[in-house]
């Protein structure tokens, strides 16, 4: 799957575009060269790699709109990136097209105080925005694992979320408008700083659509004051039925936790000895519930969060009591990547929706597929919105382990699927998921994401061939499945 | 570019007579050009024959004294329903008055327990089904056009579920008629059988509005189907096809409807609507019952089909999967339209035993074959009713003559094997040429009687089903 | 329901076949509600009221999936019974609102600024496409990257790309508690206050102001916990409202009962919450500032719709009599408008569904 692609042999077509390009755009923008295009081979998603012909990293929107308009005249693609931190190849540059890099349109525009908004380019980190607001008491609220380092442009196109979504929304609650530049150069707004805007919700249809729709070059969002007071529980349970059972009653009753985050016994044992956060080794799964507001609402909070989960059988109960504690209690969940890192090679990372109810089923499922596969899984999980994180662990050395890790990876989408959930909470489908898109979706329903797609990019130059996939591409992953003893009635044959 | 018998010429109207109506109708009595000219056409390919006047009308009694005063003065008197007719029903060809019964749209009475349910002329279809769906039942047959029931009465319509539902004819349980001098009568009770005297139900079903004006239908109701499922089968010819569904129907499957497409058909719905269906005869089936009834009918469908050579049997269970195969019966009639980009489409309607139909269709077919113009060929096989599409070119007349020919010769055919010269449309004016061949001089001189006994005074929709004796055909 | 949903794709198959319009109705409650569609007598009506019932609620999954036709007091109710809400408070405007309409129409009520829009908690929709088919998109759960988010693109659609089969939204627990306070103060004053509270972590779930026999009054509604309840109430101050009446008015003001929304016209701008007072005469502000209700029948289209520009928002011709001399919605950008009119034609190519209620053309 890891391909090294040179080149070397660059086609008529690239001269032209380089000409037209360096008549335009300064020439540090412009690497042609092995080494200078090399870094930006891939994004987080180190399996798939495909070196570009031409990466460009433009300075402003105008040079953004000329990079577009030449790779049109010359009917080249484009694929956008913004940190590279993506998971799902979603930056995976395309073997003919343009690398283009938002990195460098990295400035915070405005910061409205009045509005409680922020007016970003999309090359700007994400924690770099609440970093900016802090001083007005504000921050953006959508915090990623990889918020120091990812892209407002590159959270929009995934529609990102983070720990503390449950209670302030993914990226496409917190964003107001983006300014975008279609496949046609020309640049649109999408949204407004008002709270609806005529029409049809493009901007609803745009976040999230990982790239392919046009070119982030400017966005606004929606900053919150910074609440006064946090606390975290970390709960302790003897089995994973009973803490899927705490999750349930934590929303039954009615409480809307700032995060609620759970970790079976693998991963817990995994970080424990790298972050020493005091994680309860016995216990099968951990919870980490987090309140926030002011002090009394947290008081208030904590204490009905505890008395949920001490009725459904918690084992154990600490509440943070300064906030280096709650960051400790944070650490090792957030580092649960990290962890994975030390105690195995490589690790694959997933990342499925399943229905609350079905954790205990699923996680089961996942032990007995370790069996099959013969690989370790380490689970995190965001449980206050069913967002799993399988963590495979493998050796990429040992080249059948990998062949094992992407089939375990598969089956557990599949099984996501399959319980009535989704092959992606956050990571996006990118290249990665584009077989599993042929299980979750019907041949229809797909064309209707390529029509969508039409809609906005007539000339389909936007990071063509991620996400949907083709009829001969689904077609060649077998999702034609004949069910045991129903042989007599075949799958509908896709017309 | 019609064949108009040519005993036709408009009757004249009495002084007073409009004023009278106008008197009587106020605002629901019109004689403007528009409206005439709305009520003067049907979707048949006859240009308008204008009545003279339109009334509105809103009750039985309003009806009954609008057919006494026309049986007075020896005036035409034509109901209308909605409009929907094909074969040239509607058209004015003496003048009179149209009836609109459009606006008697009330459901009088539900009668779940037994199954029926009474309404108004003008109700149709969809507002009826819409009405009692909290019943749980529904009325299955379903003409195609949104038609009134009083219209689908009175000609005795059918749908593409007749196989299993049956036709107007077995589901019209009683009607409310208004005769031509005016008095009103039931024709039957609500009871689900009776031996008391003649049928006069059945009479008035089907004779198109020349011997009363139905105000009221009673019509017999059915569960709605728990479970849906469609299949499809590829056959190597007609034949076979038509052999499956005859052994499905022996071996007692209850099959909701079975529809045939020719090759031709296949290729242009595949073109039309972007679909991959192999390009020979085809049979759509559907099936209603509970779950797993559904699925067991289409298991011993499927098994009959293999046996006759079908192939590329694919069912389908949930609606996602369904609408994928209905769309090839939806847009049969358009794909075929685009065959032949501009065309004007000319529909033929014979009825035959079905241990005919394929020799029927395949004889039919050969000499299609030989004409000058492109057609194709679906039909409702459990029936034995089929439709050829002739597709002509609205500017040569040549061919419509050639067409005529071919669907004369296609009636003829269909007579001689035990058939009949229209499944569903009715005769209206277009068919009147084949009545005589159909059912021989003695049978017409009856019907002629019975119309005589019912409307002495020839005023309900003149000129239509029955050919006067001496007639002629003139090709204007 | 298996029958209905048939004879409901029978419906749309064969007006498609036949190139007939179709025109989608649930409970007629929002008839009124853009370009009124003055659409042929050949249209078939596809009456989704039937198709009812809630096929999934789950309350500690927080979502709830109903067929369309269900109507939107039934699912009130039931979630009522949990002490759940549909947190975007949409408004009602008769007992026969579907919660299908409700979704196509995409209107959210008084609680939008601080809980979210409607399109926030869709999660996902089934949607019966041009062709007949069925098309699920999204699913029960809120983190769903898979594909585009086809289901928010559909809420406030207003049924142009085909009828809403089922949705599912995303539920919120009912606050614990909620209070509101009055406050006397003129327009002007009372924006200024919005932007203060902006920043400061008060739990307002609903705002309104508007002018009373010449006197500016505000009215706020705070939910949240008692003890957030009492420490916001003492920041705020003013008047408490009794809890009767306050249910009284904030229903009166989402279903716009309220005799100020009996003006004809009655525009609807939307502006960010920030802007300064518009001067374009009578108006109900709601949304901390970003909704203003115009009651003024006097003033230019036009007129109202550079001022809403002027601030980045936009005037929508909520309700009128007779035929408007201008578009309902405020027109769109080229470019959106380019990217809607080809997002029109690629799901409904022959242009069938609700022709001409987003935009006459359309």
């Amino acid at each position: 799957m890891s391909t090294h692609v040179s080149h070397s042999a660059m086609s008529a077509d690239f001269s032209g575009l380089l000409k037209r390009l360096a008549s335009r755009l300064p020439a540090h923008c412009i690497l042609t060269r092995n080494e200078d295009t090399r870094p930006y081979e891939c994004d987080g998603l180190s399996l798939f790699r495909e070196n570009p012909p031409v990466v460009v990293l433009p300075e402003d929107e105008f040079q953004v709109v000329e990079v577009v308009q030449a790779c049109r005249a010359f009917d080249i693609p484009i694929v956008a990136r913004g940190a590279g931190t993506g998971l799902s190849g979603g930056a995976t540059p395309h073997a003919q097209g343009v690398l283009l890099g938002l990195a460098k349109l990295n400035r915070i525009l405005k910061i409205d105080v009045d509005s409680a908004t922020a007016v970003v380019e999309p090359g700007v980190r994400n924690l770099a925005i609440s970093d900016a607001a802090a001083s007005h008491g504000l921050y953006y609220a959508p915090d990623p694992s990889s918020q120091i380092a990812c892209s407002i442009g590159g959270n929009i196109a995934e529609n990102s979320g983070g720990v503390h979504c449950l209670k302030y929304g993914l990226t496409v609650h917190n964003v107001l408008r983006v300014r975008i530049v279609t496949s046609d150069g020309e640049i649109v707004e999408l949204g407004s700083e008002a709270p609806d805007s005529p029409g049809l919700d493009l901007l609803a249809a745009f976040v999230g659509s990982e790239g392919m729709l046009g070119i982030v070059t400017q966005a606004t969002v929606k900053l919150i004051p910074r609440p006064a007071c946090a606390r975290v529980i970390m709960a302790s349970f003897p089995s994973v039925e009973s803490a899927g059972e705490a999750v349930a009653n934590i929303i039954a009753t009615g409480i809307i936790p700032a995060g609620l985050e759970m970790m079976d016994k693998r991963a817990t044992h995994m970080v424990e000895p790298f972050v020493q956060a005091g994680y309860d080794l016995d216990a099968d799964a951990i919870l980490l519930c987090e309140s926030d507001g002011t002090p009394e609402e947290v008081e208030d909070e904590i204490g009905r969060m505890k008395a949920v989960f001490a009725a459904a059988g918690a084992s154990r109960l600490q509440v943070s009591a300064s906030e280096e504690e709650r960051l400790r209690f944070w650490a090792g969940r957030k580092n649960a990547f990290p962890a994975a890192g030390r105690v195995s090679p490589d690790y694959y990372c997933m990342d499925g929706t399943i229905p609350r109810r079905h954790l205990a089923r699923v996680l089961n499922t996942i032990v007995e597929m370790e069996e099959i596969f013969g690989l370790r899984c380490a689970n995190v999980f965001h449980a206050g919105d069913g967002n799993l994180h399988p963590l495979i662990l493998f050796d990429a050395n040992i080249p059948e382990q990998v062949d094992r890790a992407e089939r375990f990876g598969a089956a557990i989408l599949e099984l996501c699927v399959e319980v009535g959930g989704t092959i992606t909470g956050e990571h996006g489908v990118g290249v990665e998921k584009i077989n599993q898109m042929c299980v979750q979706f019907s041949r229809q329903e797909l064309d209707f994401f390529l029509a969508l797609k039409r809609g906005f990019d007539p000339h389909g130059l936007l990071n063509p061939e991620k996400v949907v996939p083709t009829l001969a591409r689904c077609a060649e992953y077998g999702r034609m499945h004949v069910h045991a003893g129903e042989l007599r009635f075949p799958e509908l044959p896709r017309f | 570019m019609s064949a108009i018998p040519v005993s036709h010429s408009r009757r004249s109207i009495p002084a007073g007579f409009l004023e009278a109506l106008s008197e009587r109708f106020g605002e629901r009595f019109s004689t403007a050009e528009a409206v005439r000219e709305h009520h003067g056409r049907d979707e048949s390919p006859y240009p308008p024959m204008l009545p003279d006047a339109v009334v509105f009308a809103q009750s039985t009694d309003e009806v009954a004294w609008v057919a006494a005063h026309c049986n007075k003065h020896g005036v035409p008197l034509i109901p209308y329903g909605t409009g929907s007719s094909l074969e040239g029903h509607l058209l004015a060809v003496q003048g009179g008055v149209s009836i609109d019964l459009s606006g008697m749209n009330s459901i009088v009475a539900v009668h779940p327990e037994d199954f029926t349910v009474t309404v108004q002329a003008g109700v149709t279809r969809k507002q009826l089904n819409e009405e009692i769906r909290d019943t749980g039942l529904f009325f299955p047959i379903d003409p195609g056009a949104d038609a009134s029931l009083g219209g689908m009465a009175a000609t005795r319509a059918s749908g593409t579920n007749a196989v299993r539902y049956g036709t107007m004819r077995e589901n019209v349980v009683s009607l409310k008629v208004v005769t031509a001098d005016g008095r009103i009568i039931n024709t039957a009770s609500r009871a689900r059988k009776s031996s008391a005297g003649y049928d006069l139900t059945r009479i008035f079903v089907g004779s198109e509005g020349t011997l009363g004006i139905i105000t009221e239908v009673t019509v017999r109701l059915y569960p709605q189907p728990e479970a849906i499922s469609a299949a499809i089968c590829n056959f190597p010819d007609l034949r076979s096809a038509v052999q499956s569904v005859i052994e499905v129907i022996q071996m007692g499957v209850p099959i909701a409807r079975v529809e045939f497409m020719d090759t031709i058909a296949v290729r242009a719905t595949n073109a039309y609507s972007k679909l991959n269906l192999k390009e020979s005869p085809l049979l759509l089936f559907e099936f209603h019952g509970s779950p797993a009834g559904v699925r067991e009918q289409a298991e011993v469908v499927q098994d009959i089909a293999r046996e006759n050579g079908g192939e590329d049997f694919a069912w389908a269970e949930r609606p996602e999967d369904r609408s994928r195969l209905w769309t090839a019966r939806h847009n049969a009639y358009f794909a075929g339209l685009q065959l032949r980009p501009g065309c004007r489409a000319s529909t033929t309607d014979v009825c035959v035993p079905i241990s005919r139909l394929a020799e029927c269709v395949t004889e039919t077919a050969e000499e299609l074959d030989r004409s000058s113009f492109p057609y194709t060929i679906v039909g409702h096989v459990g029936d034995g009713n089929f439709h050829v599409l002739m597709l002509l070119d609205p500017d040569n007349p040549a061919e419509f003559q050639e067409s005529e020919a071919l669907n004369r010769r296609l009636v003829e055919r269909a007579i001689r094997m035990g058939g009949t010269c229209t499944g569903e449309h009715g005769v209206g004016l277009h068919k009147m040429a084949f009545m005589e061949a159909e059912h021989g001089r003695d049978a017409l001189d009856l019907m002629a009687a019975l119309k005589l006994a019912f409307d002495p005074n020839n005023i309900l929709n003149p000129g239509k089903v029955i050919p006067a004796p001496s007639h002629v055909e003139l090709v204007a | 329901m298996e029958f209905v949903l048939s004879e409901m794709i029978d419906l749309v198959m064969t007006a498609r076949a036949s190139l007939k319009p179709i025109v989608i109705q649930g409970g007629g409650t929002k008839h009124f509600y853009g370009e009124s569609q003055s659409v042929a007598a050949s249209a078939s009506v596809l009456d989704v009221s039937a198709y009812r019932g809630v096929i999934n609620y789950q309350p500690s999954e927080l979502v709830i999936t109903a067929r369309a036709g269900t109507p939107l007091k039934e699912i009130e109710e039931l979630l009522g019974e949990q002490r759940q809400m549909l947190a975007f408070e949409p408004p009602r405007f008769g007992p026969s609102s579907t919660i299908g309409g409700c979704v196509a129409a995409g209107l959210s009520g008084p609680r939008r600024m601080m809980a979210g829009s409607l399109r926030d908690f869709v999660l996902g929709a089934t949607l019966l496409d041009a062709s007949g088919a069925l098309l699920h998109f999204g699913g029960e759960v809120m983190k769903n990257v898979a594909g585009y988010d086809v289901p928010r693109l559909l809420a406030g659609s207003l049924g142009i790309f085909g009828p809403l089969i089922d949705v599912s939204l995303k539920v919120a627990p009912q606050p614990i508690a909620e209070a509101t306070v009055e406050l006397e103060m003129d327009e002007e004053r009372a924006l200024a206050q919005f932007a203060a509270w902006r920043r400061m972590p008060l739990p307002i779930s609903a705002s309104a102001w508007h002018e009373v026999h010449g006197q500016g009054v505000l009215r706020v509604r705070l939910s949240g916990s008692d003890a957030a309840l009492n420490s916001a109430c003492a920041s705020i101050g003013g008047r408490k409202l009794g809890q009767e009446e306050a249910r009284q008015w904030w229903d009166a003001l989402r279903d716009q009962t309220y005799p100020f929304f009996k003006a004809r016209p009655l525009w609807r701008l939307c502006v960010p919450p920030s802007s300064p007072p518009l001067g374009l005469g009578k108006v109900l502000i709601e949304w901390n500032g970003g909704l203003r209700w115009l009651a003024d029948g006097e003033i230019e289209p036009d007129f109202v719709r550079k001022a809403a520009a002027r601030h980045g928002g936009h005037a929508t011709l909520f309700l009128h009599d007779g035929q408007p001399s201008v578009p309902v919605f405020h027109p769109p950008s080229p470019g959106v408008r380019a990217i809607t009119e080809r997002l029109k034609h690629e799901f409904d190519p022959t242009g069938m569904f609700n022709p001409g209620r987003l935009f006459r053309e359309l």
